[in-house]
C-alpha cells in the first residue's frame, strides 16, 4: 500500500467554523436544485427498511408479554393475558443488572485507554521521523487482520499468568490492546492531514512536545478521537469470544460476566429450562438489553454521525 | 490460598497490573519467546496414584484430608444442579471443616480448558452437555484418575456390608471404561426409547407399536386423525441416532455397531444398517415426520409433541424433567422400546439401549482428589441416589437404590422398560460417538440429511461409510476398539 | 523541533507497543507455532509436527468446503450491503447532493432506525433470528401464511433447515445488520461535499441521478474503500451469528459452514486437535491479509482532491 488513506480535513465552508463539520453547515443552507427524484418512489423503498428493521425488533418486545403458545401460534396478535413477570423473572434468573453494570465498566475503561493509546502511538507514527517508523506502523496495521481464535489459547495463558484471568481489569486490557490496530491506522491517517504550522507555531512559542501535543494537537484532534471512540464502543460493546474465554464465569450468580455471556447463557438455559413462558423470558432478556443502548444511541446520534463524518477517509 | 484468590489480590493492584508487572513480560524471554506450554506433563498412559492425606480407615477409605477444601464444577442442564448441591451437603456433613465449592455452567469446555492446561483442574467434574470436554484425550493423555480397586472394593457409605463395585448395574462403567480402564462414574440411567400420550392412544383404541409394520400401520391411522405420526429434535439428531442404533443392534446383534465401533471396512454396508435406513427413509419418504422438524431444537419439538401435535417422539428417560410446567394435567407419558424391524431380529422386543450420562470424572490433577473419590462414594449412596431420581425423574446406576422408592408415575414406565429388558439379550452401548467426536458430528448430519429426504438409504450408508474411513485413515485420530 | 525528541518518541509509543506485542503479536505468533505442534490443548505436553498440519488441512475436503462458503459470503455480502446502504443513503440526501435536514420527510427518523441493528450485540441479533425463522410459529413463517404462502412447502423446515437456504438465510442478517452503519458513514461523507461543486453541476443541468453517479459516487470511493476492508473483514468471521444460527443438525453439511466455525469445532468440540485448529486459523489470517491487499490494489483510484 503506497499510498496512505488520508483523513478529510473538516470541510470549511463559507461562514462556518471549521469545528463544526457537516449537518448544521449543511442543513441549513437550501439547496434550489431542480427536484427529479419525486419523494414517492424513495419514500416507499426507506418505509419498507425501516419496517423490516423495527418489525422483528417489535415482534419480540411484543411476544416477551406472551406464553409460549401464544408466540407461537400467533404472532401479531395480542396476548391474551399480558405477562409482565417475564420481567422480573428474566431479571432475577439473569442477573442482568450486574451483567450491565461490568459492561459499562469495561467498554468505558476500554475506549478511555483506547482514545489515549492509539492517539498517542498514531501522533508520533504521523509527525515524527524515525529509523523503524514505518516497520513499527506495518507491524500495528497486520493486527487488524488477525483471526481471533489464532490468540485465544496463548492469550489466556498470558492472562493468567499476569493476574488478569476471570477479572474486569483484565478484559480492559485486552480490548484495548486489541483495539489498537484499527485506531492507531485511523488516527495516524487523522493527523497526518492536520495543518502543520499550528505545531510548529507552538515549538517556536517554546511548548514542548507533551505539550504541543496535549494542549495544540489532541483538541484539533477531537472529530477523529470521537469518531474512533464509537468505533471501539460499538466492537467492545459486541465482543463475545474473549470474555467468553477469558472472563469465564467466577460464581453462582456470575457476577463478573458480560452481558453478551449472561444473554448467551439466557439462551441456553432455554433449552434446558422450560416454564409456560420461557420463551417469553429470553425475549424480555433481550429487551432489557437493548433499551438502554438505543437510548444511549438516540441521546448521542447526532456525536455518534459527527464522528462518523469527521473521521471518513477518503 | 487458592488460585482465585491470588489473582484477584493481582487484579486489586490496580489496572494494568502495574508497570512493574508489564515491564517483567516484556522482558521475560520465557513468555515473548512464545513457548505454548511449560513441560512437566504427566507421559501419556501412565497415572499418578493420589496419595492419602491421612491414614485410610473403614470411614474415610481414601484418606480424605477433613480440612481440604472440595471444588466440584456441575454441568447445569435437563437435570439442572439442585440434585449436586445435596450432594455436597452431605459431602459436608461428614467434613464439616471443608470448604465445598460449587459452579453449575453450561459451558464446560470454555471454564475448563485453561485449567486442565494450567494444571489446576477442579476436584469433581460433571463432564456433560453439547460443551462438554473431549473425555477420550483427556483419558488417553493422563488428566483422569483412574477408577480401579482402590475405589470399586472400598465400603459402600450406606448398603450395609457391600462394596461399591456390588451397588453399580450392569454395565454402568462402560460408557468411560477406556481400553479397559475406568476412567470416571457415569450417573444417570437413561432409558432410550420412543414416547407417545397413553391417555391419546386409548381415546382413539391405538396400540403403541411392536414392529416396523406396526408401526406403518399406525402412521394411516394417526394421518386420518390429521396427526403426524413421528417428531424429533430436528437440530440435534443424535436422538434419531439411538433409534437408529437400538433397531440395527436389535435387528443384527451386538456385532454390528461394534464393527462401526471398531472402523471396520465396509462396517456401514452391514446389512442391518442397510435395512433400518431403508425403513427411516420409509418413515420420511410416507410423509410421516411432523413437517418442519429438522429445524426445530429439542425444546421446540419437545413441546410440539407435548401439545399433541405429533404421536411419537424419540428421548431418554429425562424427557419429563426437560418439559418441566409444559406438560398437560391429561397427558399420560408413556415409554416403549424402539420397535423391531421384523421377524428375523436377533434380539427380542424389549430389548431397550440404556445409556448412562453425566460423565461425573475426577482429574487427576485436582488438589484434592482423594476429596472427589470420596465424593463419587457419596454419589453412589442410597441417599444421594434417590434424592437425584426425586429431582431428576432419572434413575441412576446405583442398582436397587430405586426399588423400595415411592416414584412419580413416567419414572415408574422407565423403570418397567427397564425391568423388561433384563429379559432379553443386552444392547451394548455403542462408542464411537464418545470416541471419535468428528465422525458422531458428520453421522448426524448424515441421518439430518437421511431423515429430510436429501440422501436415500443407499446414500446413507456411503455417506457413513466415507466418514468412518476418513477417521480411520487419519492419523491425528487415535484409534480405540472394544 | 528536533531537542527532546527521542526521550518524547520513546515515551509515546512505549506503552501502546508494548499492551500491542504482550496481548497482541506474542500470542499470534505463539498461535503459529502451535499450528506445527500436534497439541490437543488439553495437556501440558506436545510435539513438533513441523507442517504435517498443514498437508492435512490441504488435502481436507471439508475444510475447503467452509472456504468456498467463506467466498460466497465475501461477495455477495459486501455487494448487497454496500448497494442498499448508498442507495438508502442517496435517497435521504437527495442523490448525495446534501440536503439530509431539508429533505425527504422523516430523513432524521430513517437514520436513526435504520443504525439501530448496529447497536445490538450480534448474540442477541442472531438468537432473535433463529425465532424468526422458526419453522412452525416463527415471525416469517406466520407473515407468509398471512400473505398466502405456505412456507413449509416452498422451504422445508424453515431456512435454518435447509441446506440450500441456510447459508444466505444467515446472510440476509449479516446484511440486515449491517446496512444502516455503511450508509450513516456514507451519508457523512456525502456531506462533506463542497455543494459548490453540485450548484455548478445544477446550473449545467445535470440530473440527481447523474449527479449521484458522476459525482458524488466518485468523491466518496475513499469511504466505500474503506467500507468494503471493513466489512469483508468482518465477513470472513461471522462466528457470532453463525455459531448460534447453525447450530443444527444439518449444520455439519448444510453448507453453512465457514472457516471460523469449522475452527472452533476442532479446537473445542471435536477431538481437541489444537494444532491442526491454530492451522486453520494461520490460513485465515492469510486470507485476510490477502483480502485486506487485494481490496486496496483493485479499488484503488485516482485520488480526487476538493
Amino acid at each position: 500500500m503506497t499510498t496512505m488513506p488520508t483523513a478529510a480535513p473538516p470541510t470549511e465552508p463559507s461562514g462556518e467554523p471549521p469545528s463544526e463539520p457537516g449537518l448544521e453547515a449543511v442543513g441549513t443552507r437550501r439547496f434550489g436544485g431542480a427536484r427529479i427524484l419525486s419523494d414517492g418512489v424513495p419514500q416507499i423503498f426507506l418505509v419498507a427498511w425501516a419496517l423490516l428493521v423495527l418489525l422483528p425488533m417489535l415482534w419480540v418486545l411484543l411476544s416477551s408479554f406472551k406464553n409460549n403458545t401464544e408466540i407461537f401460534s400467533s404472532p401479531f396478535a395480542l396476548p391474551a393475558k399480558w405477562q409482565f413477570g417475564t420481567y422480573a423473572r428474566a431479571w432475577e434468573t439473569a442477573n442482568i443488572d450486574q451483567f450491565f453494570l461490568n459492561t459499562v465498566i469495561v467498554v468505558v475503561f476500554g475506549v478511555l485507554f483506547t482514545l489515549l493509546f492509539s492517539s498517542m502511538a498514531a501522533y508520533v507514527l504521523a509527525r515524527y521521523e524515525f529509523p523503524g517508523s514505518r516497520i513499527v506502523y506495518y507491524v500495528f496495521l497486520a493486527g487488524m487482520t488477525f483471526p481471533l481464535f489464532l490468540a485465544i489459547v496463548p492469550l489466556f495463558k498470558v492472562t493468567q499468568s499476569l493476574g488478569l484471568f476471570q477479572n474486569l481489569q483484565g478484559l480492559i486490557v485486552v480490548y484495548v490492546a486489541f483495539s489498537l490496530p484499527f485506531s492507531v491506522f485511523f488516527l495516524t491517517a487523522f493527523f497526518q492531514s492536520l495543518p502543520k504550522e499550528l505545531a510548529e507555531s507552538a515549538f517556536i512559542d517554546g511548548a514542548g512536545h507533551f505539550r504541543t501535543f496535549f494542549q495544540i494537537m489532541l483538541p484539533l484532534a477531537k472529530p477523529g478521537l470521537i469518531s474512533i471512540g464509537v468505533f471501539n464502543f460499538l466492537g467492545q460493546w459486541n465482543q463475545y469470544l474473549l470474555p467468553v474465554v477469558l472472563n469465564p464465569q467466577k460464581d453462582d450468580q456470575g457476577s463478573n460476566l458480560l452481558l453478551t455471556q449472561g444473554l448467551a447463557d439466557l439462551a441456553l438455559k432455554m433449552r434446558y429450562e422450560s416454564s409456560p413462558t420461557s420463551v417469553a423470558e429470553m425475549f424480555a432478556g433481550l429487551i432489557i438489553a437493548m433499551i438502554p443502548v438505543l437510548a444511549v444511541y438516540i441521546v448521542f446520534q447526532r456525536r455518534v454521525e459527527e464522528g462518523l463524518t469527521a473521521g471518513a477517509l477518503k | 490460598m487458592s488460585e482465585d484468590q491470588v489473582s484477584s489480590r493481582l487484579g486489586r493492584r490496580g489496572f494494568l497490573g502495574s508497570a512493574a508487572t508489564l515491564g517483567a513480560v516484556a522482558g521475560s524471554p520465557a513468555l515473548l519467546a512464545a513457548c505454548a506450554t511449560g513441560g512437566g506433563g504427566t507421559p501419556t498412559g501412565t497415572e499418578n496414584k493420589p496419595t492419602p492425606a491421612v491414614s485410610e480407615s473403614a470411614d474415610n477409605p481414601f484418606g480424605v484430608d477433613p480440612k481440604a477444601p472440595l471444588d466440584v464444577v456441575i454441568f447445569k442442564g435437563g437435570f439442572s444442579d439442585e440434585y449436586a448441591k445435596y450432594h455436597q451437603t452431605m459431602y459436608k456433613k461428614r467434613f464439616p471443616d471443608a470448604a465445598v465449592k460449587h459452579t453449575g455452567t453450561q459451558d464446560i469446555t470454555p471454564q475448563l480448558q485453561p485449567r486442565f492446561v494450567q494444571g489446576s483442574p477442579p476436584d469433581v467434574v460433571d463432564n456433560s452437555g453439547a460443551q462438554a470436554l473431549d473425555t477420550t484425550t483427556l483419558a488417553t493423555t493422563g488428566q483422569l484418575t483412574v477408577i480401579d480397586d482402590r475405589f470399586l472394593d472400598a465400603p459402600s457409605l450406606d448398603f450395609e456390608g457391600k462394596k461399591i463395585r456390588d451397588t453399580l448395574v450392569d454395565g454402568a462403567l462402560d460408557q468411560l471404561t477406556i481400553e479397559g480402564k475406568v476412567y470416571g462414574l457415569p450417573y444417570a440411567l437413561n432409558i432410550n426409547g420412543i414416547w407417545h400420550n397413553a391417555a391419546l392412544f386409548e381415546k382413539n383404541g391405538w396400540e403403541p407399536a411392536k414392529t416396523w409394520d406396526d408401526l406403518m400401520a399406525l402412521g394411516v391411522k394417526t394421518k386420518a386423525a390429521d396427526l403426524p405420526l413421528w417428531t424429533y429434535q430436528g437440530q440435534y439428531p443424535n436422538y434419531m441416532v439411538t433409534v437408529f442404533a437400538a433397531m440395527v443392534t436389535k435387528h443384527g446383534g451386538n456385532d454390528v455397531m461394534k464393527n462401526i465401533d471398531n472402523l471396520e471396512d465396509g462396517a456401514w454396508s452391514q446389512d442391518a444398517v442397510k435395512a433400518v435406513a431403508e425403513a427411516f427413509f420409509e418413515l420420511k419418504s410416507k410423509g410421516y415426520i411432523m413437517r418442519g422438524t429438522a429445524s426445530l431444537t429439542h425444546v421446540q419439538a419437545q413441546a410440539q409433541w407435548a401439545s399433541g401435535k405429533a404421536a411419537i417422539i424419540p428421548c431418554g428417560s429425562w424427557l419429563k424433567s426437560e418439559l418441566g410446567s409444559q406438560l398437560p394435567a391429561d397427558f399420560k407419558m408413556a415409554i416403549t422400546p424402539t420397535p423391531s424391524l421384523d421377524a428375523g431380529d436377533k434380539l427380542g422386543y424389549e430389548a431397550i439401549p440404556y445409556g448412562t450420562t453425566e460423565s461425573f470424572v475426577v482429574p487427576s490433577k485436582g488438589k484434592n482428589v482423594n476429596g472427589g473419590l470420596e465424593y463419587l462414594r457419596t454419589m453412589l449412596s442410597k441417599e444421594a441416589a434417590q434424592k437425584f431420581a426425586e429431582l431428576t425423574y432419572t434413575l441412576t446406576v446405583v442398582k436397587g437404590a430405586h426399588d423400595d422408592q415411592d416414584v412419580d408415575t413416567v419414572l415408574k414406565s422407565s423403570l418397567d422398560a427397564y425391568d423388561a429388558a433384563q429379559a432379553a439379550e443386552r444392547i451394548q452401548p455403542w462408542r464411537y460417538t464418545g470416541w471419535y467426536v468428528p465422525m458422531k458430528d458428520d453421522i448426524e448430519g448424515a441421518m439430518g440429511q437421511l431423515l429430510t429426504g436429501n440422501l436415500d438409504a443407499n446414500g446413507f450408508v456411503a455417506r457413513a461409510q466415507k466418514v468412518a474411513d476418513r477417521v480411520k485413515k487419519d492419523p491425528k485420530i487415535k484409534k480405540l476398539s472394544r | 523541533m528536533r531537542k527532546g525528541r527521542w526521550p518524547f518518541i520513546i515515551t509515546f509509543l512505549t506503552p501502546p507497543l508494548a499492551l500491542y506485542l504482550v496481548f497482541v503479536l506474542s500470542p499470534f505468533i505463539q498461535g503459529v507455532q502451535i499450528s506445527l505442534t500436534d497439541w490437543t490443548g488439553l495437556t501440558p505436553t506436545f510435539n513438533y509436527v513441523g507442517l504435517q498440519n498443514y498437508i492435512s488441512l490441504f488435502q481436507d475436503a471439508e475444510w475447503w468446503h467452509a472456504v468456498s462458503n467463506n467466498v460466497k459470503l465475501l461477495i455477495v455480502i459486501p455487494i448487497v450491503t454496500l448497494t442498499f446502504s448508498l442507495v438508502l443513503a442517496a435517497l435521504l440526501t437527495r442523490g448525495g447532493t446534501g440536503g439530509a435536514r431539508s429533505g425527504l420527510a422523516g430523513s432524521k427518523f430513517y437514520r436513526v432506525v435504520y443504525f439501530f441493528p448496529q447497536v445490538l450485540p450480534v448474540v442477541i441479533i442472531a438468537i432473535m433470528f433463529q425465532f424468526i425463522y422458526a419453522p412452525q410459529g416463527g415471525l416469517l413463517e406466520k407473515f407468509l401464511s398471512w400473505i398466502g404462502i405456505d412456507m413449509l412447502s416452498i422451504i422445508p423446515n424453515g431456512p435454518l433447515g435447509n441446506q440450500g437456504i441456510i447459508l444466505w438465510a444467515i446472510a440476509f442478517v449479516a446484511i440486515w445488520a449491517g446496512v444502516g452503519f455503511f450508509m450513516v458513514l456514507f451519508i457523512a461523507g456525502m456531506q462533506q461535499i463542497p455543494r459548490e461543486l453540485f450548484e455548478a453541476a445544477a446550473i449545467d443541468g445535470a440530473s440527481r441521478t447523474r449527479m449521484f453517479f458522476h459525482l458524488t459516487l466518485p468523491l466518496l470511493w475513499g469511504h466505500v474503500q474503506t467500507a468494503i476492508v471493513f466489512i469483508g473483514i468482518g465477513t470472513l468471521d461471522m462466528f457470532g451469528l453463525l455459531s448460534v444460527m447453525a447450530r443444527n443438525g444439518l449444520s455439519a453439511d448444510s453448507g453453512a459452514d465457514v472457516m471460523a466455525t469449522q475452527l472452533y469445532r476442532t479446537a473445542f468440540q471435536g477431538n481437541s486437535l489444537f494444532g491442526y485448529a491454530s492451522a486453520m486459523a494461520t490460513m485465515l489470517l492469510i486470507f485476510s491479509l490477502i483480502l485486506a491487499v487485494v481490496t486496496f490494489r483493485i479499488t484503488r483510484r485516482e485520488k480526487i482532491e476538493y
